[in-house]
């Protein structure tokens, strides 16, 4: 471990033997998987006596955070954290856990040893064969911030000395069996809390009597306007008659993400690998990264804002979403429906798309708004009750037969978010007037899910839904 | 042209499989050829869905050959010992949006594009290879998302509830069915299906020995190479009823 300015005070004053400081060399982890959690893994990694009892206190992003700004937040997808381990046999010890979030599926793979491909047709794509082109999903394989850099520029990890061959862990929003890549059985330690999601309507900045109406997404209209794309007219959504003239576009996640998952198997009730029919505003596929579908602005005004289907292919992250909610698409048509986790509605709901951690609105963007789902707005006490059903099991994944010191630090981690989920309070209200958490604690569950998709069942959630090693 | 649409099902097919490894494998834009027995014993009603590779490989002039694997016909439907009529097949591939289209063998159909656009998500998203008849997620079965039988339906988002039943037994293990397609154009908002057009002819043998797949174009030609074949074996055949008729004369 390295004696830090904190650390070395520590030792000064006795608190800290020098000998426990010494004892071994920092233990790097490499986890990846789900963007819709980081926020929380941020938390849990930067509050002392969670992950960690002690947060690197001289971490060059702030306490806890080793990769300097502008990768030392929240929202990032590329983040380094250290500090020394708080739970299991392993406490005390200095970990580096280096986070490279790419998606719950893509993170699966990853950690399967797995490359998970997609093909992609013209004319959504303009770069693809007309028979289609297979790509590598975007974040295929990870790309990690290096310690050579200092955690400013990323790289493989095949191109990071002494970095094992795939990630060590993978956050995931469904579990392994649903996911793309059942097998090889990945190492299980279970469900680490209960992720809801959130459907929003994208800004206009002037808006038609339709868009004003669009306030819910029913269950059958989510899944059918999933498939028809905007050929579905508004009226499925709100059951007025005048609503006939818009569509509804919907804007989400590519196969990579566990909330196109969670969209599929708990939002719209599809089958997970049912081809669907989204859209993107301002977006488009560079020629120099042919397949990841990537914003490219700007948010407004309306008459220069360009509607592009893109089938079943979506952004690789939450970010790329929010950023579409926020354009202004007035005028098009098309009431804009998009599928988020909360850390993601969040900065939609606030119009928060530019600036360093996402802070501060772009210029004509504005705010997206939340909608309920069959006719409830996503709060905590709604999905611990049951009454919103929208919602995926985070679990954590290892490689295939993992073993110590790997196993050990991944039980840490799980008590470590134990912890912080422990420490969530209910706010009250819903996500439409009060933002609510972004995960929840398992305990805190008057319904389960034996499966990851359908109908959740009334009464606490079967033990053991977490497993140490 | 036949031997380049061949190797390029094959590279497809190929392709695919390593691409995904272990992934559970969907059909997404390629042409699917499915088995069921739905009318076998409980123990035979499973489903083995081949992708014959892209759409683009099916016009009107195109010849694709695919083939059965034995192993697997056998594994899903050995403990039927009439499956060689019992067993039922179709074809059906689809890519949505604009510039999309779906190819369905069976009667002409006449659904359109609302429907259309059902279907084909429910077509991309089944799984290839051999599973139980009623797998459960994240199995998206053949029996489900298109049909359990010619005579009976699927789910309510499955072709056969959607659009037509694609589906026809095995006679002597020998079946032939028209391929239909329509194109998708227009705009996302209001989207246009096309006329259906007969563009071609799926021809099964699942007979022992024989297993293929034959998909041929309705315009489509022999190939020099095949006329070389054919007019080689005529010669052989006129060879060996010379030699027939020296010997019946001597």
């Amino acid at each position: 471990m390295k004696l830090n300015k904190f650390t070395s005070a520590l030792v000064a004053l006795g608190v800290v033997s020098l000998a426990s400081v010494a004892q071994a060399a920092p233990i790097t982890i490499y986890i990846t998987g789900s963007t819709a959690a980081r926020a929380n893994f941020f938390t849990a990694a930067t509050t002392a006596g969670q992950i960690f009892a002690v947060p690197n206190a001289a971490g060059a992003g702030g306490v806890g955070i080793d990769s300097p700004a502008p990768n030392n937040v929240n929202s990032v997808n590329t983040i380094t954290f250290e500090g020394t381990l708080a739970f299991g046999p392993l406490a005390g010890q200095d970990v580096i856990i280096n986070c490279a979030w790419t998606g719950s599926e893509a993170g699966i793979a990853s950690v399967a040893g797995a490359t998970l491909k997609q093909t992609l047709f013209p004319p959504d794509d303009p770069n693809a064969a007309p028979g289609g082109t297979q790509y590598p999903l975007p974040g295929q394989p990870p790309l990690y911030l290096t310690p050579a850099s200092g955690y400013t520029t990323t790289a493989p990890l095949s191109a990071i000395p002494g970095a094992p061959a795939t990630p060590d862990l993978s956050m995931a929003d469904t579990s392994q069996r649903v996911s793309q890549t059942p097998a090889p059985l990945l190492t299980e330690y279970g469900i680490v809390g209960i992720i809801p999601f959130t459907a929003m309507k994208g800004y206009e900045s002037a808006p038609d009597p339709t868009y004003g109406r669009v306030s819910n997404v029913p269950q059958p209209a989510l899944a059918q306007a999933a498939i028809s794309g905007e050929t579905l007219n508004a009226y499925y959504l709100t059951g007025n008659l005048a609503d006939g003239v818009d569509g509804i576009g919907i804007i989400g996640r590519n196969l990579g993400s566990g909330t196109k998952a969670n969209f599929m198997l708990t939002g719209a009730l599809l089958p997970i690998n049912n081809p669907v029919s989204q859209v993107a505003l301002n977006s488009g596929y560079p020629a120099g990264n042919p397949g990841v579908l990537t914003f490219n602005g700007p948010y407004g005004p309306a008459g220069a804002v360009v509607d592009s289907p893109v089938g079943n292919d979506g952004f690789d992250s939450g970010s790329g979403v929010q950023k579409c909610l926020n354009v202004d698409g007035s005028g098009l048509g098309i009431v804009y429906v998009g599928y988020l986790g909360l850390s993601d509605a969040k900065h939609a709901k606030n119009d928060d798309n530019t600036g360093a951690g996402g802070v501060g609105a772009a210029a004509n963007s504005g705010a997206a708004v939340v909608l309920s789902y069959n006719g409830v707005y996503e709060s905590d006490s709604a999905v611990e009750t049951g009454n919103y059903t929208w919602w995926g099991q985070e679990h954590l994944y290892g490689t295939p037969g993992q073993v110590a010191p790997a196993t050990q630090i991944a039980d840490g981690i799980v008590s470590g978010l134990n912890q912080q989920t422990a420490t969530i309070v209910n706010p009250g209200g819903n996500e439409s007037t009060v933002f609510q958490n972004g995960l929840l604690p398992v305990p805190s569950m008057q319904v389960f899910r034996s499966l990851d998709y359908g109908t959740p069942q009334q009464g606490a959630w079967p033990a053991p839904y977490q497993f140490t090693h | 042209m036949k031997t380049q649409l061949y190797k390029a099902a094959l590279v497809a097919a190929l392709g695919l499989a390593s691409a995904t490894g272990a992934q559970a494998q969907s059909l997404g834009a390629n042409f699917g050829v499915g088995f069921n027995d739905a009318a076998g014993p409980a123990s035979a009603q499973n489903d083995y869905v081949i992708s014959m590779g892209t759409f683009t490989l099916f016009t009107t002039t195109s010849i694709v050959n695919a083939s059965i694997n034995p192993t697997t016909f056998n594994t899903a439907f050995g403990l039927d010992g009439n499956a060689l009529n019992d067993v039922a097949v179709g074809g059906v591939e689809g890519l949505g949006g604009v510039g999309g289209q779906m190819m369905i063998t069976g009667p002409k159909p006449t659904a359109g594009i609302s429907l259309v656009g059902t279907a084909i998500s429910s077509v991309g998203g089944l799984n290839i290879g051999e599973y139980s008849s009623t797998a459960a997620t994240p199995i998206s079965p053949w029996s489900a998302a298109v049909a359990p039988s010619p005579i009976a339906t699927g789910g309510p988002l499955s072709v056969s509830a959607l659009m037509d039943n694609p589906l026809t037994y095995l006679v002597n293990g020998q079946a032939s069915m028209t391929v239909w397609e329509a194109t998708i154009t227009g705009t996302s908002r209001n989207q246009v299906l096309g006329p259906w057009t007969d563009i071609g002819t799926l021809a099964i043998n699942a007979n022992p020995g024989i297993d293929t797949i034959t998909y041929t174009g309705i315009n489509a030609v022999p190939e020099p190479t095949t006329y070389s074949l054919l007019g080689g074996a005529g010669l052989l055949l006129l060879g060996l009823r010379r030699k027939f008729n020296r010997m019946k004369n001597s």
